[in-house]
């Protein structure tokens, strides 16, 4: 409490200097004085666990700093304006204020820092509001392939894949891995991208939608990385179990290439594991008349 | 000193001493005849290089194993030439030799020379020469060529009709041949997981080395910027104490201060009066 009353007495000030006065011979508000005010203010308030005030008194100290052109500054206030509102559990008010913290970092020409913030809102919200939560990956994810570079920020793409798989949203976890892989063969990260078209192929699989599967597959064949790689045999193994529709040929498959499927990403390894799941026949019938499998023996007639 | 002067420095001393030594070669008991004098002769360097081959074979490096072992040849077929031919000659030699002595005398020089020959020197089978490969070198390393001949029958079956047929314990040897190819087979398994794994691991870290080593690079630039930065401001910095302290300012104040305080004694007099 002492602390609270102390915070409140520190925000009265701050209140005043921003008022115009003429007895002071203030005609424009004292930004560095009231956001040094509030800027304490805010940590009495936290100390005090006093969350909504702090929240509120972080968000002023932001305004002074974009007030005094520092944009840097004010993003971070905005941030923790956004973490005090996650402490007080105001969950409506938590993305907005991440997304301002990131327009603010991206004002200062952070972009990477903009896409962290909206990373951490995401991750906060995924319990409370999943919808957010999945938009704000969205969103960061935008934000780096913006700035160009998507190879160096894994984090997120994990992050926003990871959320997306623990929420049975299939499509949008393949969209994020589909984006991964680009942005990591850009990059140069040409294991990361294989790893990420490989574990593409397995969640349309866990998701039961085998002709999907395929089309992502054969996309991803056109890519000299992948088809090069070992993940390109394994993915094409697992296809060729589904293709004769036998449960016990898919584990086999999984089980004897287990290194390489356990090491994609632990959301889709986990997929990985749990595979064959879903109505196997259909996936094979789909699967029977979509491609060729990947490895029909040796044609006898081919005198290549 | 080196040991190899120790060693020149003993060797030195020793020559010059040597008359002194009280270890005198012993005169091996001269006896009249020149075949046992020889035959003892032989004898002894016969058991010198039977200690230096056992010497040899507990060496361990092999280069100098076989440089030792060349050594032991060459010094066999010198005594085989000199000493055991000299034995040869000297066989009819000397007083009172009848047929008997020169056929045992014959016979120990054979069994001299079968001693002399059979002294280890390392040399085990014939070992074929390294070829490179070349159109006329064969893959199987010039074995005898295989034949299939249809017409001609297999003797073996004659004897024991049976021959090719499975027994008892060529069915077991063929399970436990399976046994453990079958386990080889696991252990193989388990170790490629475990090589994929690594391969995976070793993969990983070489791609996150390259995302550090770019934003490594972009650290260093942003880092040569502010210390540019921070040096101009320094030097601005500097030049601007400099001039606040400067000399002539310094003396102007000096001289203000004691105008003020002359004008201030002035008063405190005119006052007192």
């Amino acid at each position: 409490m002492h602390m609270a009353s102390e915070g409140d007495e520190l925000v009265k000030r701050a209140e005043k200097l921003c008022a115009l006065s003429v007895l002071q011979l203030r005609l424009k508000p004292d930004w560095p004085a009231a956001t040094a005010l509030y800027e304490q203010a805010a940590k009495c308030f936290s100390q005090a666990k006093a969350f909504g005030k702090a929240r509120l008194a972080h968000e002023r100290a932001a305004h002074g700093h974009d007030r005094q052109g520092a944009a840097w500054q004010s993003a971070k206030e905005l941030a923790k304006a956004a973490e005090a509102a996650q402490h007080a559990g105001d969950w409506g008010d938590v993305a907005p204020l991440w997304r301002a913290a990131a327009l603010a970092y991206a004002t200062a020409s952070r972009q990477t820092a903009a896409a962290d913030a909206l990373a951490k809102g995401a991750l906060a919200l995924e319990q409370h509001d999943p919808k957010a939560a999945c938009e704000l990956h969205q969103e960061a994810i935008e934000a780096l392939e913006r700035e160009g570079k998507a190879g160096a920020s894994g984090d997120v793409y994990r992050q926003a894949i990871g959320a997306s798989l623990r929420m049975g949203r299939s499509a949008e976890g393949v969209c994020m891995l589909l984006r991964w892989a680009a942005a990591a063969g850009e990059a140069g990260l040409h294991a990361s991208q294989a790893k990420a078209y490989l574990g593409a192929v397995v969640v349309w699989l866990h998701a039961g939608d085998a002709a999907q599967a395929d089309a992502v597959y054969q996309d991803a064949m056109d890519v000299a990385v992948f088809a090069r790689s070992e993940q390109a045999a394994a993915g094409g193994t697992l296809l060729d179990a589904y293709r004769s529709g036998s449960a016990e040929r898919v584990r086999r498959c999984v089980a004897g290439a287990l290194a390489l499927f356990g090491d994609l990403d632990n959301q889709v390894a986990r997929l990985a594991r749990k595979l064959p799941d879903g109505d196997l026949q259909a996936m094979a019938a789909v699967l029977a008349g979509a491609s060729a499998p990947f490895d029909a023996g040796l044609d006898e007639a081919d005198l290549t | 000193m080196s040991l190899v002067d120790v060693i020149t420095r003993i060797d030195a001393l020793i020559k010059k001493y040597e008359k002194y030594s009280a270890e005198k070669p012993e005169a091996a008991a001269k006896s009249k005849d020149p075949f046992n004098n020889a035959y003892m002769e032989v004898l002894e360097r016969i058991n010198e290089l039977t200690l230096k081959s056992d010497e040899n074979g507990a060496e361990k490096s092999r280069a100098i194993k076989a440089t030792l072992n060349a050594e032991l040849r060459r010094a066999k077929a010198a005594l085989l030439e000199d000493q055991v031919a000299k034995l040869d000659k000297l066989v009819r030699k000397g007083k009172s030799v009848t047929q008997e002595t020169v056929a045992s005398r014959q016979a120990l020089v054979h069994e001299v020379r079968k001693a002399v020959e059979g002294i280890p020197d390392g040399v085990h089978s014939p070992r074929k020469p390294f070829r490179a490969a070349g159109p006329g070198t064969s893959l199987g390393g010039g074995k005898q060529p295989v034949t299939i001949d249809a017409e001609k029958r297999d003797h073996r079956m004659d004897k024991n009709p049976e021959y090719y047929q499975h027994s008892e314990a060529s069915l077991q040897f063929q399970k436990d041949f399976e046994a453990a190819k079958a386990r080889q087979d696991k252990s193989l398994d388990t170790i490629d997981q475990g090589l994929t794994t690594l391969r995976g691991i070793g993969e990983a870290m070489g791609e996150t080395l390259r995302q550090q080593d770019v934003v490594l690079d972009a650290i260093h630039e942003r880092m040569d910027e502010v210390t540019g930065q921070l040096k101009t401001n320094n030097m601005k910095l500097k030049g601007m104490v400099t001039k606040m302290r400067s000399t002539r300012n310094f003396c102007l104040d000096v001289v203000l201060i004691c105008i003020i305080l002359g004008l201030v004694l002035y008063l405190v007099a005119m006052f007192k009066k």
